[in-house]
């Protein structure tokens, strides 16, 4: 029982309402539960996610959804050790749902509530898999709203090696996919548009060329995109070879800037740990994945990246980052804040927060 | 009936314990913002102090609102955790209505300053509703109400020149308590009520065609 802890994990930070059961013994990870009640319906007449739209449809579901992941499980609350929650970063009004609500029941059951950062649970999705990943390794996490490398080395130990200065490649997808005419959520929508198409009859810019840093950028690439589809996309293969031409260009920034941090990685670990973990919505793309493989074998790295239904945002991997802070003695206070703005690498000081109410900081 | 009532629709996070009529704890604090840092703790304080167990509540009342969209979430997903974690009926209660029991008196009219030149108002007998201030003070004007309470009673003081004006910016503690005793038995989650629609235009009302 010493080493073995059972966690009901909250994530309510975006646009997926989810609750999951997580049972950590040693090194075995177990999912005894995950419940996603994704909301795109209620965000598609807006053509993409609306933060007050999001917490609405949030505090309507969050009890469900728990209620759901629990029932699932197999257990009471008598089975858990511990309530964990997406504290941040995140869209702030759907963070106060999960957050508030994991609080409550961590309260009433007298069970240790776990604060986590959405990173955190995103880095170490990689561990849900059937064979969990090892600490350290080197991850790419590449979604919607985030697009970052770390060296991650267990868990509240996190460095960044590089980051978005702009937009998200997810983000990216989204919004070139709505300039080609394609309904939210575009990512998935442009992957097929993209097939058969020919990814080098339209030249897009590539970006940050003379920085030898690890950051990205993909705004450019967004605003070159929209103009190409408003002048010179006319026909259904002008659209195809457009959207081949833009998730080309995404793959090959990302396998630039994950080659680039290898480098950085082996230096740092002395070549331990040669493993290279993509997670994230983006993670999907087929195209992208390939091209990510392909980098980590040049590179003398092994690659994995979780499952499909723990690229996306779900609580499984909320539930163990939280089983894993637990079982290091990291837990929260009831006072614990929301954070729209919460960069990983400041994960291992949370014990003494900077964050005042009102005052932003980096976004991730 | 042992009672927990939890409030931070408005300018307060509030926590109250209280069985069979008689209030045992408070814990109320007036705040602008923080309502999320603020709840749990208060609800834990106000419970031990009570010397009341979370699993020998026989109810849990939570305000629904009109009142801060962020305040009606926070507590209404603290309070949904808090029933979820013993099976513990939960019942949500206005808070215009909860105003409106913070004073003694007949024909009280609650109002809420709601911004952008609108009033949140419930008069004697009618709905929550919110109103364009020049509405608010027909409505008003026609209420007959002898108390005018809440953020928003100053702007329509001039429509009542007789009514006392208690401009209080939250519910009183002791009237949380007896309306969560006195709710009907609910009939599902109370979800939050918030008398308008996200700031936030659609596809079509931009014009956007696809």
């Amino acid at each position: 029982m010493a080493d073995r802890f059972t966690v009901l994990g909250i994530e309510t930070s975006c646009d997926e309402t989810a609750a999951a059961v997580v049972r950590l013994e040693g090194e075995r990870v177990e999912v005894l539960s995950n419940v996603v009640a994704s909301q795109i319906a209620a965000h598609v007449p807006y053509g993409g996610v609306v933060p007050e739209v999001a917490a609405r449809a949030h505090v309507e579901l969050i009890d469900g959804v728990i209620g759901r992941a629990l029932a699932d499980s197999g257990l009471d609350y008598d089975g858990l050790d511990g309530i964990a929650a997406t504290a941040g970063p995140g869209l702030i009004g759907g963070v106060m749902v999960g957050l508030s609500a994991a609080k409550g029941l961590a309260l009433a059951r007298g069970l240790p509530l776990v604060a986590v950062n959405h990173l955190e649970g995103h880095a170490l999705s990689v561990r849900l898999g059937e064979a969990p990943a090892p600490y350290p390794f080197l991850l790419l996490l590449v979604s919607g709203g985030h697009c970052q490398l770390l060296s991650v080395e267990g868990v509240g130990r996190a460095v960044r090696l590089g980051s978005t200065i702009d937009d998200a490649a997810g983000e990216a997808f989204d919004k070139i996919a709505a300039a080609l005419g394609l309904d939210y959520p575009g990512g998935p929508a442009l992957e097929r548009l993209a097939e058969g198409g020919d990814p080098t009859r339209f030249s897009l810019p590539r970006a940050l060329l003379d920085r030898k840093d690890c950051d990205f950028s993909f705004s450019g690439l967004k605003t070159a995109a929209a103009r190409t589809a408003d002048t010179s996309v006319h026909t259904e293969a002008d659209r195809r070879d457009l959207a081949a031409a833009v998730q080309g260009a995404i793959a090959r920034q990302l396998s630039e800037r994950s080659a680039r941090a290898m480098g950085r990685y082996v230096e740092m670990q002395g070549g331990a740990g040669r493993l290279f973990a993509v997670a994230g919505g983006v993670a999907a793309n087929r195209t992208v994945r390939a091209r990510l493989e392909e980098t980590a074998s040049a590179h003398g790295f092994a690659f994995t990246a979780p499952p499909l239904k723990y690229c996306t945002d779900n609580a499984a991997m909320i539930a163990l980052a939280g089983a894993e802070r637990l079982r290091a003695g990291m837990t929260d206070g009831l006072a614990a804040p929301a954070r729209p703005r919460w960069p990983l690498d400041e994960a291992a000081a949370r014990d003494a927060p900077i964050h005042k109410p009102g005052r932003k900081g980096a976004k991730a | 009936m042992l009672t927990l009532s939890l409030d931070t629709a408005l300018a307060a996070a509030t926590a109250v314990v209280a069985k069979d009529g008689v209030v045992l704890a408070v814990r109320c604090e007036p705040m602008a913002r923080g309502h999320q840092e603020a709840i749990a703790t208060l609800t834990r304080d106000a419970m031990t102090e009570a010397g009341a167990a979370f699993q020998d509540l026989d109810r849990i009342g939570v305000t629904v609102g009109p009142g801060s969209f962020t305040g009606l979430r926070v507590g209404i997903a603290f309070a949904k955790g808090v029933a979820l974690a013993w099976n513990t009926p939960l019942v949500g209660i206005g808070s215009l209505k909860a105003l409106a029991a913070s004073v003694s008196g007949e024909r009280v009219l609650a109002t809420i300053d709601a911004g952008r030149g609108q009033a949140y108002l419930q008069t004697p007998g009618g709905p929550p509703e919110q109103l364009p201030l020049a509405d608010a003070l027909a409505a008003a004007s026609v209420s007959h109400a002898g108390i005018i309470v809440g953020s928003g009673a100053p702007l329509l003081a001039e429509a009542l020149p007789s009514a006392v004006i208690d401009a209080r910016a939250f519910a009183d503690p002791v009237a949380l308590a007896r309306l969560t005793a006195d709710a009907p038995t609910p009939g599902g989650p109370p979800q939050p009520l918030y008398l308008r629609a996200p700031d936030a235009k659609t596809l079509a009302e931009r014009g956007v065609t696809r």
